[in-house]
């Protein structure tokens, strides 16, 4: 009989986690990538010259799906107990789970707004080419949140957690 | 001193050799020319009578807008590319100087110019009569089936003959009201489509008011087909057959125009021979004119004075050269000199804003922080050889622009930097640690996926490093600006409180206490220093302390802020083994498969990883850019300069071969 908490066996508590984050982080990433995908292409039918510039600023909000993807992967190939999902307790795996909300909640909403912050950034762009380095940067501030999210998912899953592994 | 050194230059000659000077000029590109008549030149002295000059550029720029305008004709009928790649691979015209100065022999521009407008015209005419007769086809089409003759039909005597589009669901009450109101009539619908009928009547004379005042009633869409003789079937042949004779024009005058594609490498170097004069033209409109003497002035590089003076001085005795230091007010252009070996770092500088005269270039600093942080957010061997490679070739192989092929070599080193840490972080296209041979895993190697701290840790240390160079950058300017002493003060003090963070860190690290208490006190003289001194520059002893106090706030919060920041290079690297791992545990399910298994693998394996790179060599770049502009610059860098830009002889797609 595996040990559940709250009705949940480990391994239950920790795909929930997993699916939370890669949920959040990859809605987000889809919301912000979608809008500032559809200025770029607004700027693009005028302007086609300008796709290498708008490239990256696209791409900007796209990191917040990805670190999503890397909680669940660690979730589901890294924090697999030495001998099985079995020997993972209910209260360890709603730790995993309490651990995979940062990236969860972060990434969703700085996806989105930093799809927001790309767009007007975006403008700067079409409005002058030159001014692609500084426009880069105002998105990537938004980003800090996002990192600093997984930075502490990540400290949660290996200092706090994994060391009380049993065995 | 990577910034170069700038003297102002002066000249004055007679006006009789300014083509002589400007050539001259032109030749050498080492003087940044300014604007000498924009203030009228001589407010303060009437007597020196200034002639207003107005540079003659009408002939230039009609022959230039003629080239663009065929330039701009090749390419709507030829393959214009627009995109990322091939804007940096535009073909090149590869002349030697001699040839590229007799640009304008090459070719005769009037006579090609109007043969090729000519064409131009009869295009647009062409393409004008092709939409008129699909607008006419459109129209016909519906009433194909009235096989009489429409001018018999509009030529009946006491029988008026009548065409309209009518909506179906009034086709009833038409029905009825015909009957009823206009007995002296016949009609027919002809064509049912889309919710329409198609109806053809022929009316008497006498119900003639009526039945316009029925179809306006029930909204009879009239149409006319006057100018129609034979019946509708025979008219849209033949309208087809026009229809096919103007597409077969179209195509003839398009193929007359592809001709003439043989002239585009000419073109375009007589395009940049025209420009280039333009330009010489134009930059006289900066000198300052009397009847008899012209001056001009500008800056050079300390370094090519000399050269300059020489070659000015050849011109004859009148012509004076003065060379100037620049003076307390005056804001010389800004030119970076650097090291060939870290040259395509200036790329990134270039990106964000030119540092102004005053400012340290930091590109000594960019570059190799910028190649070491790309390495991180990618860390894999594999991903390393295959960029190293790529940007190699497309270095030596690639038709492309000097700035382009200093960004390709940036990349290059990037990829040889992605090798070096790879072979850290045990990064071999995100094969997963156990799969490894043992020879890989030497002491010093680590396992990002497994074991995220020491990788976290070290990318700290980094950023610490990174906005502490920063911060003595500032400190180095200020200390050549104001004193030693205040930018030991303001800057000194911070430096100080972050090695003692460090030498505490290194302490607490190898668990040695008296490395960790001797970095406490470095630490707290840190602080001390911060609070007390840091606000040198205020007046009150108790504006000193607050601002100092004050001062100590600001910095713990943006250190724990910097810092943490930087994490982003672990967080990076992870992607990159994340979903490479995933790729490759992807593809080992299908090796089960039979037969087919081989090729999804060989798919999925390639397909995975080409996107696995693409995508994170974009944040590899996006993100380490960041760090550059925000944290690092942040701490120290002033832009503003002025780019310098001499008067030379500047191609684009030209590419000047023995120069």
């Amino acid at each position: 009989m595996v040990e559940t908490f709250g009705g949940l066996t480990g391994l239950q508590w920790a795909l929930l986690g997993a699916a939370v984050a890669v949920i959040g982080g990859g809605s987000g990433s889809a919301m912000g990538i979608t809008y500032i995908a559809n200025v770029a292409g607004g700027i693009l039918t005028e302007m086609p010259d300008r796709f290498g510039p708008l490239l990256p600023l696209v791409v900007i909000p796209g990191t917040q799906g990805i670190y999503g993807f890397i909680t669940g992967v660690l979730v589901a190939f890294v924090m697999k107990p030495g001998a099985g999902w079995d020997a993972l307790t209910g209260a360890l795996g709603f730790q995993i789970f309490l651990a995979c909300l940062p990236v969860a909640f972060v990434c969703f909403s700085s996806g989105v707004y930093q799809g927001l912050t790309a767009a007007g950034a975006a403008g700067m762009v079409a409005k002058r080419r030159e001014e692609m380095g500084r426009a880069l940067v105002l998105p990537a501030l938004v980003e800090t949140y996002a990192v600093l999210s997984l930075i502490v998912t990540i400290l949660m899953f290996f200092v706090v957690i994994k060391p009380a592994y049993p065995g | 001193m990577p910034i170069a050194r700038m003297q102002k230059v002066s000249v004055l000659a007679p006006v009789g050799v300014r083509e002589e000077l400007v050539d001259r000029l032109h030749r050498l590109g080492a003087v940044h020319l300014v604007e000498l008549g924009s203030d009228g030149g001589t407010g303060d002295d009437p007597a020196l009578g200034t002639v207003p000059f107005e540079p003659e550029t009408r002939q230039l720029r009609l022959a230039l807008a003629r080239t663009e305008f065929i330039l701009q004709l090749f390419e709507r009928f030829g393959d214009a590319k627009t995109g990322l790649i091939s804007g940096f691979l535009q073909e090149k015209v590869h002349l030697t100087l001699e040839e590229f100065l007799v640009a304008e022999r090459e070719i005769d521009l009037p006579v090609v110019y109007r043969e090729l407008e000519d064409l131009d015209i009869r295009i647009r005419q062409v393409e004008g009569e092709i939409s008129r007769l699909e607008e006419e086809l459109e129209v016909l089409e519906p009433w194909k089936n009235l096989d009489y003759p429409l001018a018999e039909a509009y030529g009946m005597e006491d029988v008026e003959f009548h065409l309209g589009v009518l909506p179906h669901q009034y086709l009833e009450d038409w029905d009825r009201e015909m009957e009823s109101r206009c007995p002296l009539s016949a009609w027919e619908a002809v064509e049912r489509r889309a919710e329409k009928a198609y109806l053809a009547a022929v009316v008497h004379r006498e119900n003639a008011a009526e039945f316009s005042s029925l179809a306006s009633e029930l909204e009879l869409e009239r149409v006319e087909l006057h100018e129609r003789e034979l019946p509708v079937p025979d008219e849209i042949s033949i309208t087809r057959e026009r229809l096919e004779a103007a597409r077969k024009k179209r195509k003839e005058l398009e193929e007359r125009i592809r001709e003439r594609f043989s002239l585009k490498p000419k073109l375009l170097a007589l395009k940049e021979y025209l420009e280039n004069l333009l330009q010489k033209e134009e930059v006289k409109g900066k000198f300052l004119h009397t009847r008899r003497t012209m001056a001009l002035q500008g800056w050079v590089e300390e370094a090519r004075a000399e050269e300059i003076r020489n070659e000015l001085e050849e011109i004859g005795d009148p012509v004076d050269v003065e060379f100037d230091p620049p003076g307390e007010e005056d804001i010389a252009p800004t030119l970076l000199v650097n090291r060939r070996l870290i040259r395509p770092a200036e790329t990134l500088i270039n990106l964000f804003g030119l540092p102004n005269m005053s400012e340290t270039d930091p590109t000594p600093f960019v570059a190799p922080f910028f190649i070491l942080f790309f390495g991180m957010c990618l860390g894999d061997v594999g991903y390393g050889v295959i960029l190293t490679l790529a940007f190699w070739l497309a270095m030596k192989k690639l038709d492309v622009s000097e700035n382009a092929r200093r960004f390709f070599r940036l990349f290059m080193y990037c990829g040889i930097a992605t090798i070096f840490v790879g072979v850290f972080t045990r990064g071999y296209f995100g094969i997963e640690g156990d799969s490894l041979p043992g020879f890989l895993k030497f002491p010093g190697t680590v396992d990002v996926l497994n074991d995220p701290i020491p990788i976290m840790l070290v990318s700290a240390a980094l950023g610490l490093i990174h906005i502490s160079i920063g911060v003595a950058i500032e400190m180095y300017d200020n200390m050549r600006h104001n004193s030693i002493w205040v930018g030991f003060c303001e800057q000194g003090t911070t430096l100080l409180l972050w090695l003692g963070i460090a030498v505490m860190a290194v302490g607490a690290g190898v668990k040695v206490d008296a490395i960790q208490s001797a970095g406490m006190f470095i630490m707290i003289a840190g602080i001390a220093g911060v609070i007390l001194l840091s606000n040198i520059g205020s007046k009150s002893l108790a504006g000193k302390f607050f601002g100092g106090l004050y001062n100590m706030y600001g910095l713990l919060a943006s250190t724990i802020g910097d810092v943490a920041s930087y994490l982003r290079l672990y967080a990076l690297g992870l992607a990159t083994v994340a979903i490479g791992s995933v790729v490759n545990r992807m593809a080992g399910m299908t090796w089960g498969i039979p037969v087919l298994g081989v090729v999804f693998l060989a798919v999925i394996l390639l397909g995975g990883h080409a996107f696995n790179l693409a995508i994170n060599f974009l944040s590899a770049f996006v993100h380490p850019l960041r760090l550059q502009y925000v944290e690092f610059f942040g701490k120290f860098y002033e832009d503003g300069g002025e780019p310098f830009a001499p008067l030379a002889l500047r191609t684009n797609r030209v590419v000047i071969e023995d120069r």
